[in-house]
């Protein structure tokens, strides 16, 4: 048995699989000559809320984006509930950084939002009222109702976070993976956007949120983890000491 | 009014505004998408890569769609190909497939001697279609219409959120091909009126003008389509009653209806 490959300590009420599984991930973006993630291992059980921290090109938006398959895996294998990424979809929602998408398009805030039901309807089928609806109850949710008609490039910064996060739940994932979502954010977004995500805690939904600020967060992480340089640098349990605990088992090579 | 409806007496200038509609409407609706995606260039550079296509159609007697298909598939999978390989950088891909393409049909061209011909494929003749041109164009019209009604969804979605697109299930490439598709068909029904050269006038002047009015996708199709329409119109009046270049009159007047529509913009922002 190779060191580390003890099974998962399951928490108390979760499953037995875990959420997120990263085995000896190394991953490479095609046009780059190096890896962006080297041999990362991180085992993430259901429920929990895992900060990914470093500095910038650390790793942590590499890692994320790797669990969707946006970055092709040189080795190594991802599970999803135990399951390869593309048989889990529909669970996993994945909030980009702010700035990758097109914010001048001319969509509604609410056309944005109907989006995060592709996932569900698939190619062709076009999304329904009940989607419409969802879509609708997701920004009012997060204090948007009032835009739902402006254009998408007309809302600031903490707005077109919000606006995110509202996809992301009218997806109705369980596993929820969000990338700086704090960035330009003022403080009415920050307190509704932290409100939300102690929410989707309660109902055990798993996030993982990659931030360079963790003071930002303002919900204690059941585990932090510390990128350098592409590697899995090391990780603390709450309140961010060195000692895992017997929540989270990544290993570290 | 008589000046007005003179030239419909005619049957080749029935054609001709049959056509240009046609044309107009095709290269109206996909030129939105053009704009709205950053595609000018590639929709410039597919316009002049169909040539050698459509020389070889031209002078064998082969179908002129087909053989413009045929290149621009084939434009379509080589810029792809290129910048998938991450060799060099997109703009630069098409550059070199663009000028090396266009070049082959002008070494095509020069083979031939008919300079009529050369001047219809550089500067289109819509005054010259027939009625299978006109079906032709109608097909082409109707396909292009129909794909993006269909995949309306998609296109819009890939348009502005391609990584989320990506992580839903909805391949980007996918969409990026199909789009690909339907400009070579809309750049193949285009040259009938104005030509490889100002091809890209027609595709990008109407979008540009409408997405200085509205941002509402929909809407801004819509004024696109009309915005085609009146160029159209206007270049076929224009070239009936003062005999000049209708492809030329048609970019002419698009381009002058930017001109007025971005001046008026900027006048109302400086008030």
């Amino acid at each position: 048995m190779i060191a580390g490959q003890h099974p998962l300590v399951p928490i108390a009420g979760s499953q037995d699989i875990s959420a997120i599984h990263l085995r000896g991930v190394t991953a490479q973006y095609p046009a780059s000559s190096a890896p962006a993630l080297s041999d990362a291992n991180l085992t993430v059980p259901v429920g929990s809320l895992v900060a990914l921290v470093g500095a910038n090109g650390a790793g942590k938006s590499t890692l994320l984006k790797a669990i969707v398959g946006l970055v092709p895996l040189q080795a190594g294998e991802i599970l999803v509930h135990g399951q390869p990424f593309s048989s889990q979809r529909r669970r996993v929602a994945y909030l980009p950084q702010i700035g990758e998408l097109d914010w001048h398009f001319p969509v509604s805030l609410h056309r944005l939002v109907v989006t995060g039901r592709y996932v569900h309807l698939g190619w062709l089928r076009r999304p329904g009222r009940r989607d419409a609806e969802m879509a609708s109850a997701a920004l009012a949710r997060l204090g948007l109702d009032d835009l739902m008609g402006r254009q998408i490039g007309q809302l600031s910064g903490g707005q077109r976070q919000r606006a995110l996060l509202a996809r992301a739940m009218v997806q109705q994932a369980d596993v929820l993976l969000l990338d700086e979502p704090f960035t330009a954010v003022d403080a009415e977004s920050r307190s509704v956007l932290i409100e939300v995500l102690r929410e989707l805690r309660r109902q055990e939904v798993t996030v993982l949120v990659a931030t360079h600020d963790l003071e930002s967060l303002s919900v204690d992480p059941t585990a932090v983890v510390h990128l350098r340089d592409g590697r899995i640098d090391g990780l603390g349990g709450p309140p961010y000491d060195a000692d895992p605990g017997p929540v989270l088992e990544p290993w570290i090579a | 009014m008589d000046r007005l409806t003179e030239p419909f007496q005619l049957t080749f200038m029935q054609h001709a505004f049959a056509a240009s509609l046609l044309i107009g409407l095709t290269c109206g609706v996909l030129g939105v998408y053009v704009v709205l995606r950053r595609m000018a260039f590639i929709g410039d550079a597919v316009s002049h890569t169909v040539m050698p296509g459509l020389v070889a159609a031209y002078t064998q007697g082969w179908s002129l769609l087909g053989g413009a298909l045929v290149s621009g598939i084939v434009t379509a999978l080589g810029i792809g190909w290129i910048s998938r390989r991450g060799l060099v950088r997109e703009d630069t891909a098409i550059g070199v497939v663009f000028t090396g393409l266009f070049a082959l049909g002008v070494v095509m061209i020069s083979a031939t001697k008919s300079f009529k011909d050369v001047n219809n494929l550089l500067f289109g003749n819509v005054l010259g279609v027939t009625p299978e041109d006109v079906a032709m164009i109608a097909g082409s019209a109707l396909v292009v219409c129909a794909v993006l009604a269909l995949l309306h969804k998609e296109l819009e979605l890939t348009s502005f959120d391609p990584i989320h697109a990506q992580v839903a299930g909805l391949n980007a490439d996918v969409v990026r091909y199909v789009l690909l598709f339907l400009l070579v068909l809309a750049v193949v029904v285009g040259i009938q009126a104005v030509g490889v050269v100002l091809l890209s006038g027609l595709l990008i002047t109407p979008a540009a003008t409408a997405s200085l009015l509205t941002n509402r996708l929909q809407r801004m199709m819509l004024l696109s389509v009309v915005d085609a329409f009146v160029s159209v119109t206007i270049g076929l009046y224009a070239s009936y009653y003062f005999n000049v270049s209708t492809g030329g009159a048609i970019v002419l007047a698009a381009a002058a209806i930017f001109v007025v529509v971005s001046g008026v913009r900027a006048a109302k922002s400086a008030l």
